[in-house]
């Protein structure tokens, strides 16, 4: 199982928030490429990177920022928030992106999401943010009626083979992460699930490897020092 | 349009080379006639790619009217239109119970993310004259009107910006705003 360190951009800067809140911002670093060759040092290989400022426009906001995290040797970069249309799919591919995570489209235009796997099959991801069972779009700020199992089936249709499934009332908490619910997610829409939200400690990581996830997302947790990364690589592993 | 923006101190070129919208200091897209044979238009004279091409390097662009309609991914005028794709979204007709076309004055509101080139206008009338509007949804809209349904009177992302209205024969209010836009 892939542990994925998370990183969150706002302006430039590599940030975290509660809940999804803008205004609880904290800066952990002035430059986010620094923070993936350090992820890399330990063992990560793959980083989890969140356009913030993209996800409130509504179109990718921190390219040069990404661009230069891309540049990082040995660390692939999935990147997500508000990448919107097919145009800019191809722009963060091109700036070195391994695989992009498409959130409100996947549940607003699922035309989208068919023509972006047609057109990059397996580079595809959609992110899938839960309150409560209810899925939630733009920046975590509004509803829309439907469960996460509902929107995982319908992105596997159109081509989508990992989801990645957050909790929202659990980002940021250090609540523990919602292994039960992402593995019954894996099992109920027959596509591998990526975890994030919540993680406190080694014992999150543990329980999403026996759930038989493909991966978790951490990223307070390694921040705050609650968890090594390396550790947590290693505890992934079995 | 051509002569408001000559108004305003621009040197103006009126073009259909893509070499020339390419080498702009800033470009204006009026949009001409019905948003799919606008966009078809636009493709097959290399054009749009031009576009996107200035769009990209940071050229100042402001589309109108049409040129507001065409930015989008599709529009359901005509039996459906391929936009550029470059905003999500679909153009939809405007809503049955009104009257169509829409012609005539009406009063902006400005969105909190209005960048300094639209935020003026809030509260000030402009002049439409449309049947299909881009949703007041849309990301990046930063004026919105109401016609049956509030829409998207303008939008702004980064370096481009785009209105329904018509600035050249909105007067006064018109006027300032393709001022502010010779001096982005």
């Amino acid at each position: 199982m892939l542990v994925i360190p998370a990183i969150d951009l706002m302006g430039g800067e590599a940030v975290r928030l509660e809940k999804g809140d803008f205004a609880t911002k904290k800066v952990y670093a002035k430059d986010p490429s620094e923070k993936a060759a350090e992820f890399r040092g330990a063992g990560a290989t793959l980083l989890h990177v969140v356009d913030l400022d993209g996800a409130r426009a509504g179109w990718p906001v921190n390219l040069d920022t990404v661009a230069k995290i891309c540049r990082v040797k040995g660390i692939e970069v999935e990147l997500g928030g508000g990448i919107r249309t097919l145009l800019d799919v191809e722009k963060v591919l091109a700036l070195g992106v391994s695989y992009v995570v498409l959130g409100t489209a996947a549940v607003e235009r699922l035309g989208l999401v068919e023509e972006a796997c047609r057109k990059f099959p397996g580079r595809v991801r959609t992110g899938i943010d839960a309150r409560d069972g209810e899925v939630k779009v733009a920046g975590w700020t509004a509803g829309t009626g439907l469960s996460a199992v509902e929107v995982a089936r319908r992105v596997k249709a159109a081509g989508v083979s990992v989801v990645e499934y957050t909790d929202v009332g659990r980002d940021g908490m250090f609540t523990g992460v919602d292994a039960g619910g992402a593995a019954r997610l894996q099992a109920e829409a027959g596509v591998e699930v990526i975890a994030s939200g919540g993680v406190a400690g080694l014992g999150d990581v543990k329980a999403c490897r026996l759930a038989g996830l493909a991966g978790v997302i951490v990223g307070k947790a390694i921040y705050e020092g609650r968890i090594s990364l390396r550790e947590a690589v290693q505890a992934a592993k079995g | 349009m051509e002569n408001a923006l000559r108004e305003v101190g621009a040197k103006v070129v009126v073009t259909h080379e893509a070499e020339k919208v390419r080498r702009a200091d800033r470009v204006v897209v009026p949009g001409q006639g019905s948003m799919p044979a606008c966009a078809e238009a636009m493709r097959r004279s290399g054009v749009s790619d031009a576009l996107l091409e200035a769009i990209r390097k940071g050229t100042p662009v402001l589309g109108i009217c049409v040129g507001l309609q065409i930015l989008f991914e599709e529009g359901e005028e005509g039996g459906g239109a391929r936009g550029l794709g470059i905003l999500p979204g679909r153009i939809a007709k405007l809503p049955a119970g009104q009257k169509l076309p829409h012609i005539g004055w009406s009063p902006l509101r400005a969105t909190a993310s209005a960048p300094p080139l639209f935020a003026p206008m809030d509260g000030a009338y402009a002049y439409f004259a449309h049947s299909y509007a881009a949703p007041a949804s849309a990301p990046g809209v930063s004026l919105t009107t109401t016609h049956g349904v509030p829409y998207c009177a303008a939008l702004a992302r980064e370096n481009l910006f785009a209105v329904q209205f018509h600035p050249e024969k909105s007067q006064k209010v018109g006027l300032a705003l393709l001022e502010r836009f010779v001096h982005v």
